[in-house]
């Protein structure tokens, strides 16, 4: 959260004023924070480090409004773990999709103000190991969730060229996934060798819902 | 200026992100009691959790159910009619935000789940439960295992609770207390079955609580835990600690027999009514009055049983004087059998069910002797019936004797990792050798005594010997055993000791591996789910 304060202050000393092209890729770390007490069984930490790459298109100007409508699509990398009780290693990594659109307003050459809505999907894997003794043997289950999400933000113009400008980006967002349930899966530990059929306990639902801080740096072009 | 304003706005925002400890019960130790064979299911207890998870195989589709308790668990035993499980919990003292105070409860949870577990506060971390028979009273007590300073800074180990598991937590229930001591703290709480004083004012059945320490039987009125108690010293003044062991009871004649080690003789133990004294509240209605049988040494062990006709035997070995003592517990007449070794563990055959023992097997296991003898019961103090004392010899030592419930079987057991086996036939007075490709780290029989189920850490197998037959099989497990139970259903469980939960449930001894199933991770069902 330091580090993320301290690039953002950075970026927001070196800004300069542009106009924005149509296109935009973009990369952004960020943190979320899942606020659900679900969450609370696997980790400690409420917070938990993600990687978003993004990409955009300029659809529609509306000058009467001073607004700019772009079209997004971005993946998203979360990882989040912890220890519970003293034995339970838990991992838990997410991929996810998502699509929405964000309005853009110019306050400056150099500032803009920008809100967003999306929707999208991600796939979480839960992994779990005994920490303390290594007896237990270690789960791992794959499961879907659906995403909303709706975002703000401002960016800072870095650099402006005539055809180009890097941008530094801090955005806010709040997500509402729904609930992943993980089921006590045995994690493959193939061999080749034929099984009793197995039946395993559902872990529960998770709720990864929360706000995030993302920070990051998108090129228009 | 502005740029400044914006930095300050961002540093405000992102200062409201702030991040939220979970509670602090998610960092607490964890532990898994158990598993604890009951009926048709099997229990576990997870201390971090604080919740009994049940395994429920009597429908044929295994079923995981679990029930909140109290706060650090300790100690886990079912009843004796394995109908319920009985928790003692530690409690826990607030120490930090998000902790709760919590004082040490027993807890008695019905696996079925028509009731509500049900907590009787119990106030102090007792760690052991005794239980009665009939399932109606319970005493919780310390063992004499160190002193845990984190459950305070004083500890009495001879305070005890006696708990009225029939009746719900109230004034009264559980009753705790201090029961008289000579130095020593107890090594153990026997508790009678239901006994009526002949003669007393008071003729209903009741429960005695026998608390057993160096030197010392502490007779405790269970129904009635308020009033005084009664000692009886063993040692009688020599330099000898006498320790008891072992308590049989004959509750029509309100009787108990102990035999204790460096006792000279077992001890008859008869309660009779004396009037409780008007000048002293808690003052009690009965007396013991103590007889020794008359064995003619130590004895190292003892059995008991009712003949057909409903007399109490008690069967002693004295292993000093090579004799096994039979005597009549009503009359005090006795027959002195000599042996040809040194006996120190007596079984009676049948075991269990409603016919009376004809057979005793006796076996010399300090001695390692390499035969076991039979001695016929059927009219053994009838001066006229000759004794009928038969020896069978043994390829190899004996190391211990295990009875096959409701068979006339019993398991010889010729090493100590239990690689020899042999099934010893008490009606004919055979023996039939097994052996085990490595240790025996667990065994149980089937109900019915049909089959023999047996595993060994580290082989992924699990044996079985068809005792009729003796015909043995075996199906290969897909991880290492830890614990096998033969479940009252006929079914088998073999538990993996994994702390997350992992059991193969076979639904016959005979089932193959398709008809088996592997249940995994239930000790965390719905462990996201669930509030701390």
């Amino acid at each position: 959260m330091l580090r993320t304060m301290i690039i953002a202050a950075g970026m927001c000393a070196a800004a300069t004023a542009s106009a924005s092209p149509a296109f935009e890729v973009g990369v952004a770390s960020g943190a979320r924070a899942m606020r659900s007490t679900s969450v609370d069984t696997l980790t400690e930490d409420d917070s938990h480090e993600s990687l978003a790459l993004t990409a955009a298109y300029r659809v529609v100007d509306l000058p009467a409004l001073g607004l700019r409508v772009r079209a997004e699509v971005a993946y998203l990398h979360e990882r989040v773990g912890g220890t519970t009780y003293q034995q339970i290693d838990s991992d838990l990594v997410t991929h996810g999709v998502r699509a929405g659109a964000r309005v853009e307003r110019d306050l400056r050459s150099w500032l803009t103000l920008h809100a967003g809505v999306w929707a999208g999907y991600k796939r979480g894997t839960l992994a779990l190991s005994d920490r303390a003794f290594g007896s237990a043997r270690a789960t791992e289950d794959t499961a879907r969730a659906a995403t909303a999400a709706a975002t703000a933000g401002v960016d800072l113009a870095i650099v402006r060229r005539r055809s180009w400008r890097l941008v530094a980006r801090t955005e806010f967002e709040y997500e509402r996934a729904s609930a992943m349930h993980f089921v006590a899966r045995p994690a493959a530990g193939d061999d080749g060798a034929l099984t009793i059929p197995t039946r395993s306990a559902s872990l529960g639902d998770l709720d990864t819902s929360g706000p995030a801080i993302h920070v990051g740096i998108a090129v228009q072009f | 200026m502005k740029r400044i304003a914006w930095l300050a706005l961002y540093g405000t925002l992102t200062a409201c992100w702030l991040d939220e400890p979970r509670p602090v019960g998610y960092d607490r130790h964890r532990e898994v009691l158990g598993p604890v064979a009951m009926k048709d299911r099997v229990a576990y207890v997870d201390t971090a959790r604080d919740r009994v998870i049940f395994v429920d195989s009597a429908g044929g589709d295994p079923v995981v159910r679990t029930v909140g308790i109290g706060r650090s668990a300790v100690f886990a035993t079912p009843t004796p009619d394995r109908s319920r499980l009985v928790v003692i919990t530690r409690g826990e003292e607030a120490v930090v935000e998000g902790q709760v105070d919590e004082e040490p409860a027993l807890w008695v949870v019905d696996p079925d789940g028509g009731e509500a577990p049900v907590a009787y506060p119990i106030g102090s971390p007792f760690n052991r439960i005794a239980i009665s028979s009939d399932g109606a009273e319970a005493v919780a007590y310390y063992t004499g295992s160190g002193f845990d300073p984190n459950t305070g800074v004083f500890r009495n180990p001879n305070e005890v609770a006696v708990v009225h598991l029939s009746q719900p937590p109230g004034d009264g229930n559980p009753v705790v207390r201090t029961v008289r001591s000579f130095g020593a703290a107890p090594d153990g709480v026997v508790l009678s079955p239901p006994m009526a004083i002949p003669g007393a004012d008071d003729s209903t059945p009741r429960t005695f609580a026998f608390i057993l320490a160096p030197n010392t039987v502490t007779i405790l009125d269970a129904t009635h835990p308020e009033r005084d108690e009664v000692s009886i010293r063993l040692d009688q003044g020599s330099d000898v600690t006498v320790y008891p062991r072992e308590i049989a009871f004959a509750p029509d004649r309100a009787t108990a027999y102990l035999r204790a080690d460096n006792a000279r003789d077992i001890v008859a133990i008869e309660i009779h009514p004396d009037p409780p004294s008007a000048e002293r509240p808690r003052d009690n209605d009965y007396r013991p009055v103590l007889a020794e049988l008359g064995t003619g040494g130590g004895p190292a062990d003892v059995a008991w049983y009712d003949d057909a006709a409903g007399r109490r035997f008690v069967v002693a070995a004295t292993p000093g004087t090579r004799d096994v003592v039979v005597i009549d517990a009503n009359t005090a007449e006795f027959v002195t059998v000599e042996t040809p070794d040194p006996i120190d563990r007596i079984l009676l055959f049948p075991a269990g069910g409603d016919q009376p023992p004809r057979t005793a097997v006796l076996a010399s296991l300090g001695d390692r002797s390499s035969r076991v003898h039979l001695l016929a019961l059927d009219g053994i103090t009838d001066p006229l019936v000759p004794i009928d004392l038969r020896t069978v010899d043994l390829a190899a030592p004996v190391v211990d004797v295990v009875p096959v419930p409701g068979r006339a079987y019993a398991m010889i057991v010729h090493d100590a990792d239990r690689t020899v086996l042999g099934l010893l036939d008490v009606a004919f007075g055979s023996v039939s050798p097994l052996q085990g490709a490595g240790r025996l780290d667990a065994y149980d029989f089937s109900a019915g005594g049909t089959h023999l189920v047996g595993i060994t850490s580290g082989v992924a197998r699990v044996g079985f010997v068809e005792l009729d037959t003796l015909h043995p099989f075996d199906l290969r497990l897909d991880d290492a055993p830890g614990r096998v139970f033969a479940l009252a259903g006929g079914g088998v469980y073999v538990d993996h000791s994994d702390p997350f939960g992992r059991a193969t449930i076979l639904p016959s001894v005979e089932a193959g591996r398709q008809e088996s199933v592997v249940l995994s991770g239930f000790l965390l069902a719905d462990w996201i789910d669930e509030p701390l």
